[in-house]
């Protein structure tokens, strides 16, 4: 009983969260250790919190992780006590995957085949999953009409009793592909990714933003020599991966297709955005023949956390096909992370942190938070504005155009981009720091232009909308300030920031500035974004806009 | 109890005066209830001894095999020896010699080894058909393998059948005379030799010599004289602690909690005591439990005193007491070993909880679920078999976990005559409980759980065995940037205190998560706390530097707090000239006081009229004005009344206002329901008296039973007289419970005010 309460630096709270304190010299291993089976919520600077859910575990152990493997790890780095119940659930949770599975039989094809009986009889009763069920062919195995695999598994994810799915893929027609290694190999852990990924059919690939998902996803087609449809957010993310692809791979511009707004190739590899998928015509989705217009070996899914629901439906019919997500994080703003398990498949590899630390990925920015008060007669008219008009008297007051002017100088020379959601209070912006504004309306190849200047240092500040923040190939700045708009997702706002602020030649951290005005509903929003950034482990502070730089 | 064959004793009590201190001192210790009150002699001793009452109470704590001898020795011919009841009960002499010294020394039997004799309360109370076997015959059989040879196969197929089953069989004419010349069939044979007799006209029965006889000398055919394996799988003691000690910590969190939620909304009791399940819900919602759970943690805390019902104004709710408030200043180990104590002794069964009340005394009451602190869930069977439960946890090997069912059938084994199914309830609700206890930790029984088992557990030597599994408080807290303050373990109570005062748990368990939020910082500020305290407070009990945005936002929460005030007054004075108001403040104005709000205005809390006339006493000439600033004119003195508003023909016609259509149909149901009462008002009308009181309560007691629409004149508490059809479901407590014929729900009536109820056919 001498072990009876540890100095371990993790706590496990009833509530089913895991705090791990992050100065404990044990924290590394620890994090290590808990990763493949929880998610990790957030990451301020002293306690990271964690969070178990049935997916997480449902991950863990398609990765081959038991009961026992977890409750050890959480036993081992617990600090105190782990409340008995927790372990129950656990255990619990964890042995639900799997009792059901999805398997090819030699005569009848796709069947789904229990070890546990009850639990067959349990999802057999259920009115949801009946219709997609055939004849029963012995006590523990039924057969599955092929159509419905993909909702099947969704149902019985529903149900609580997620199905592992060994029936096995298509190969698809081949094509030949091959990575061309001049001067650069794939690192050991994409390799690793690619690896899990192939060893478990289908799955997600969760990177951090920079760390190669592009390089997964070329790995994975060579593999697969395979033809390849990729779904990615858009145009623009799009045409980088076409010029990745030409640059990584064997494949020449003759191979690779883009099927968007603009063009509609259908090639070996072919490149469709989220948005033309889902584009409806008269109430249907009018290029859905993509799917079935060559027999694909293999899917791309970029991005899933952003994955549109239609996408979801058109997926659940493709389970013959092999499919790999790549993602910075299965968290999902819409809670939809069952179907992403369900249709893509489980998480098959999740970068180890340490190599998303040394990459630096979180730790340069300073966010400083600015607060400027409307003036008399602004906070008048603030009062008596409709709720709806008021985000927007108090995001576009000029009290900020002043302040980014001041920040702006005495950024001097540094590169600066400035951020905002409306477009006037945009173009009054460009006007007063006399310089380029992009926004909605500006041509893909005028962006272009005008962030290759700016990576240049020909130009060195920029206006973009919200807009323009969205596309990936945002050019890196020591300096951002947000004048108005909200965040979109959590995570992956908040580390395409990290990655659009790179520290200083002279390693000077890099400044996140937002505007907020005072006592308005901008600074309620900013008290979440203040949430959010602290909980990523940006550093924060607070002052009144009196007080900067004094 | 050694007897010579000279002196053999030939009744119990002559057994007992042969009875040596020690072992009369054992008796009384193991039947305690032949001392109360003290036995005159030993033939009073004797007496109570045998009698049924006191032989049941020791025969109920009989574990199987004891009953299996007893029950062997009940069968059997007189004299019984050792070795006769060896063969009885199946086992070798070596094993039964020891168990018949026990039920010697229990005085349940007596006599020698080759003449045992049990108390006749023994035959009474295990039947007259003991192990299945039949009446004894008076009849004498010469040889009986013969006899039975002789009555054919087919017979001694009717008799092989008969020889472990029940005795008896089903025959028609059983009573008919047969003789071994005139039997026909197997049946007939039996019955002409007697190796059945008839029981009554349709009935045969095996008897008991034939009985015995076919099964060897064997009364019954297999019997365990050591308890049943306790099976079950196999667990790290160290991680079965650890986990145990897990629950034992949540368990207190969760008393807490649960607790300081009453404490703010005290949820009322129940008429029929108890707390309401949907208030049951949200507590439980509140707890972050389940409601089984949250259930047991109230029945736990009230077990210990914590929580008990008390009157606030008329009526009575469930309050957290004042020993809550010691058990708080308690540490964590003492706090959970106080809950632990009290249930380990408590007489409540508090898994019938959500089940339906079989014992209740009226079937409404049968129908009914029972509640959580509910009256009369005392049940003598729970601490015994809350032991019983514990002892065979306690007995599997060391992280072992036992399966329930095999500590049921152990449990069983050990008191088969007490309770039954219910028995076997308690033990799976004790293995439930004990491990919400955290008395054990995956199914194996903790170390810390031992203590109970010894002879006289005390709170102190639990704490002290857990207390090692328990985390030191700590008066530290990390704070971080996203406004949270994690407590690495639980905190010493006055810390908690003021933390909860400015910032709201978001997670607990070992440690304990605490958002800052705008709201909760105000909080603290409402509570009289300054920036500047809070700022220290911070700083002095922060692990880490304080983030500046906690310091901004208590800055920015102070810099808005109290900006605006507000008070009560019942007056106020205006005037342009500041100087009359420093004037008037500055001349004392007899039982007037005044307060300064602004250069031009003061206050005052006396009433309008008494500063109006001390103003003109000192010669001011004030103006009183209404509260929209209108001068206010008194009419000299005389008094008017206000103008009422008289209805006109214009108030129904346009300006009706249009109904619903639930109105409507409400008022249609109404009326229908009104038809149905005068349809079916009893026929003798106008003639109806009210009924005695009596009457009426039989009457409605009845209908309740059989559901039975009834009429009745009901005179609600404004005095209006009504009659009204209901449907009563029950009658207690000078309230009678009906459903009325239009609405959906139970609604109950003073039993005072039903002048009369007759039965609707």
């Amino acid at each position: 009983m001498g072990d009876a309460v540890t100095d371990g630096p993790l706590i496990v709270q009833s509530d089913k969260t895991l705090l791990l304190e992050t100065a404990h010299p044990d924290a590394n291993d620890c994090r290590k250790a808990i990763a493949p089976f929880s998610e990790l919520e957030r990451a301020p600077e002293h306690v990271h919190t964690y969070r178990l859910t049935p997916l997480g575990l449902w991950n863990a152990r398609a990765a081959g992780h038991d009961a026992e493997q977890v409750i050890d790890v959480l036993l081992r780095y617990s600090r105190y006590p782990v409340p008995h119940s927790l372990l129950v659930d656990i255990a619990e949770t964890l042995d639900r995957y799997g009792r059901l599975r999805l398997e090819k039989h030699p005569q009848h094809g796709l069947v789904l085949v229990t070890t546990d009986r009850p639990v067959l009889e349990e999802v057999l009763r259920s009115a949801k999953v009946k219709p997609m069920l055939g004849d029963r062919i012995d006590d523990d195995t039924v057969l599955v009409h092929p159509s419905e695999r993909g909702h099947l598994k969704q149902t019985l994810l529903k149900l609580g009793w997620p199905a592992e799915d060994l029936a096995g893929y298509v190969d698809g027609e081949t094509h030949k592909i091959e990575l061309v290694r001049d001067g650069w190999d794939v690192r050991p852990y994409q390799q690793q990714a690619v690896d899990s990924f192939w060893h478990g059919g289908s799955g997600v690939v969760v990177l951090p933003c920079g760390a190669g998902k592009t390089i997964v996803g070329a790995a994975a087609m060579a593999q697969a020599s395979a033809t390849t449809l990729i779904l990615v957010t858009n145009t623009v993310s799009a045409r980088q991966w076409k010029d990745e692809l030409m640059r990584r791979t064997s494949l020449t511009e003759d191979e690779i297709g883009e099927y968007s707004g603009a063009r509609k190739e259908i090639r070996p590899v072919t490149i469709a955005t989220y948005q033309v998928m889902t584009t409806r015509r008269k109430g249907v989705y009018s290029h859905l023949e993509l799917f079935d217009a060559r027999d694909w070996g293999l899917i791309v899914y970029d991005e899933v956390h952003l994955l549109p629901a239609p996408i979801f439906r058109m997926t659940a019919d493709l389970q013959t096909r092999r499919r790999i997500g790549l993602t910075a994080t299965l968290v999902r703003e819409d809670g939809r992370e069952g179907d992403v398990f369900s249709l893509i498949g489980p998480k098959r590899y999740d970068a180890p942190w340490k190599d998303i630390e040394a990459q630096g990925w979180i730790a340069p920015a300073d966010c400083v938070e600015v607060r400027v008060d409307l003036e008399q007669t602004e906070r008048f008219v603030y009062a008596t504005a409709e709720p709806e008009d008021r985000y927007r008297l108090a995001a576009s007051t000029p009290a900020k155009s002043r302040l980014v002017r001041r920040i702006a100088d005495h950024h001097a020379g540094e590169p600066l981009l400035v951020i905002g959601q409306y477009i006037d209070q945009l173009d009054e912006l460009g006007e007063r720091l006399e310089c380029p504004v992009i926004k909605g309306e500006t041509t893909v190849r005028e962006r272009q232009r005008l962030f290759d200047a700016f990576r240049k240092g020909e130009i060195d500040r920029l206006v973009v909308s919200k807009v323009a923040n969205f596309s990936i190939d945002l050019p890196e700045a020591s300096v951002a300030i947000q004048v108005s708009g909200t965040f979109g997702s959590r995570q992956e706002e908040a580390q395409r920031l990290g990655r659009v602020l790179r520290p200083k030649g002279d390693g000077r951290t890099a400044r996140f500035y937002s505007i907020v005005a005072r006592d308005t509903v901008d600074a309620e929003f900013a008290a979440h974004r203040q949430r959010f950034l602290a909980e990523q482990g940006y550093a924060y502070t607070i002052v009144d806009a009196e007080n900067l730089f004094a | 109890m050694s007897t010579s064959e000279r002196n053999r004793p030939r009744t119990l009590a002559e057994a007992l005066r042969t009875w040596d201190d020690a072992a009369l001192g054992l008796l009384l210790q193991r039947r305690p209830d032949l001392a109360m009150p003290i036995p005159a002699d030993t033939g009073q001793l004797a007496a109570r001894a045998t009698t049924n009452a006191s032989a049941a109470r020791a025969i109920n704590r009989l574990d199987e095999f004891g009953v299996d001898l007893l029950e062997s020795l009940s069968a059997l011919p007189e004299p019984v020896n050792l070795a006769a009841l060896a063969t009885g009960v199946a086992q070798p002499v070596e094993v039964v010699r020891p168990r018949v010294d026990e039920l010697l020394k229990l005085a349940l039997v007596w006599g020698t080894e080759d003449d045992l004799r049990p108390i006749r309360a023994v035959h009474e109370l295990l039947g007259p058909t003991p192990a299945g076997l039949g009446p004894v015959t008076t009849r004498h059989f010469g040889d009986l393998d013969q006899l039975i040879e002789d009555a054919g196969p087919d017979a001694r197929e009717v008799l092989a059948k008969l020889t472990w089953g029940p005795p008896t069989g089903s025959v028609e004419k059983a009573e008919r005379p047969v003789t071994i010349a005139s039997a026909r069939t197997p049946v007939e044979r039996l019955l002409a030799r007697g190796l059945v007799v008839p029981k009554d006209a349709n009935t045969v029965v095996l008897p008991r010599q034939i009985g015995l006889h076919l099964r060897g000398g064997r009364v019954l055919a297999s019997t365990r004289p050591t308890p049943p394996p306790l099976d079950g799988k196999t667990v790290s003691a160290s991680i079965a602690d650890r986990a145990a000690a897990g629950a034992a910590l949540d368990l207190v969190r969760q008393v807490d909690r649960a607790l300081e939620q009453l404490g703010t909304e005290p949820p009322p009791v129940l008429r029929t005591g108890g707390i309401g399940v949907r208030e049951l819900r949200s507590l439980a919602g509140k707890i972050g439990a389940d409601e089984q759970t949250t259930a047991a943690v109230l029945e736990f805390a009230y077990a210990a005193g914590l929580v008990a019902a008390a009157e606030i104004g008329t009526s009575e709710f469930w309050l957290p007491t004042s020993a809550y408030d010691d058990w708080l200043d308690l540490n964590l180990a003492h706090r959970w070993a106080q809950l632990v104590s009290a249930w380990f002794t408590g007489m409540r069964a508090i898994g019938l909880i959500g089940r339906r009340d079989s014992g209740g005394a009226t079937a409404a009451a049968r129908e009914r679920l029972i509640n959580a602190l509910a009256p009369d869930l005392e049940r003598l069977l729970a601490p015994e078999v809350r032991v019983l439960t514990l002892q065979a946890l306690s007995k599997a090997d060391a992280g072992s976990a036992p399966a329930p069912e095999s500590v049921v059938t152990w449990v069983a084994w050990h008191r088969p005559r007490r309770g039954g199914q219910f028995r076997d309830d308690l033990v799976e609700w004790t293995i439930t409980e004990a491990a919400l206890l955290g008395l054990t930790g995956l199914g194996a029984l903790a170390q810390h759980a031992r203590p109970l088992l010894d002879a006289e557990p005390t709170v102190d030597d639990l704490a002290e065995a857990i207390s090692p599994l328990v985390p030191e408080p700590v008066s530290e807290v990390l704070l971080q940037a996203d406004l949270t303050a994690v407590a690495p373990g639980p905190l010493v109570r006055v810390v908690q205190d003021e933390l909860s005062a400015m910032a709201d748990v978001e997670s607990q368990g070992g440690a304990a998560v605490y958002r800052f939020s705008e709201a909760s910082v105000r909080r603290a500020f409402d509570l009289g706390r300054t920036a500047d305290q809070l700022h220290k407070w911070l700083a002095e009990h922060s692990r880490t530097p304080v983030p500046q945005p906690l310091t901004y936002l208590i800055d920015d929460v102070a810099r808005r707090h109290g900006v605006l005030r507000l008070g009560t007054a019942s007056t106020y004075l205006r005037c342009d000239d500041e100087d009359v108001l420093t004037q008037l403040l500055s001349s004392n104005l007899p039982g007037i006081r005044f307060r300064r709000l602004a250069p031009t205005v003061v206050v005052s809390p006396s009433p309008p009229d008494m500063v109006l006339s001390r103003l003109r006493e000192a010669g001011l000439a004030p103006l009183a004005e209404t509260f929209d600033g209108v001068i206010h004119v008194t009419s000299g003195g005389t008094r008017r009344g206000d103008t009422p508003r008289r209805r006109s023909s214009r108030d129904f016609a346009d300006s009706a206002v249009d109904l619903t259509d639930e109105q409507v149909k409400a008022v249609i149901e109404k009326v229908r329901a009104g038809d149905r009462i005068a349809a079916e008002r009893p026929a003798d009308e106008g003639l109806i008296e009210p009924i005695a009181p009596a009457e009426t309560i039989a009457v409605l007691t009845n209908a309740a039973e059989s559901h039975t629409r009834t009429w009745i004149s009901y005179v609600d508490h404004n005095g209006t007289a009504s009659e009204r059809i209901v449907e009563p479901v029950r009658v207690a407590d000078g309230w009678l419970t009906a459903y009325e014929d239009t609405t959906d729900h139970p609604r109950t009536y003073a039993l005072h005010r039903i002048s009369t109820a007759r039965v609707v056919e």
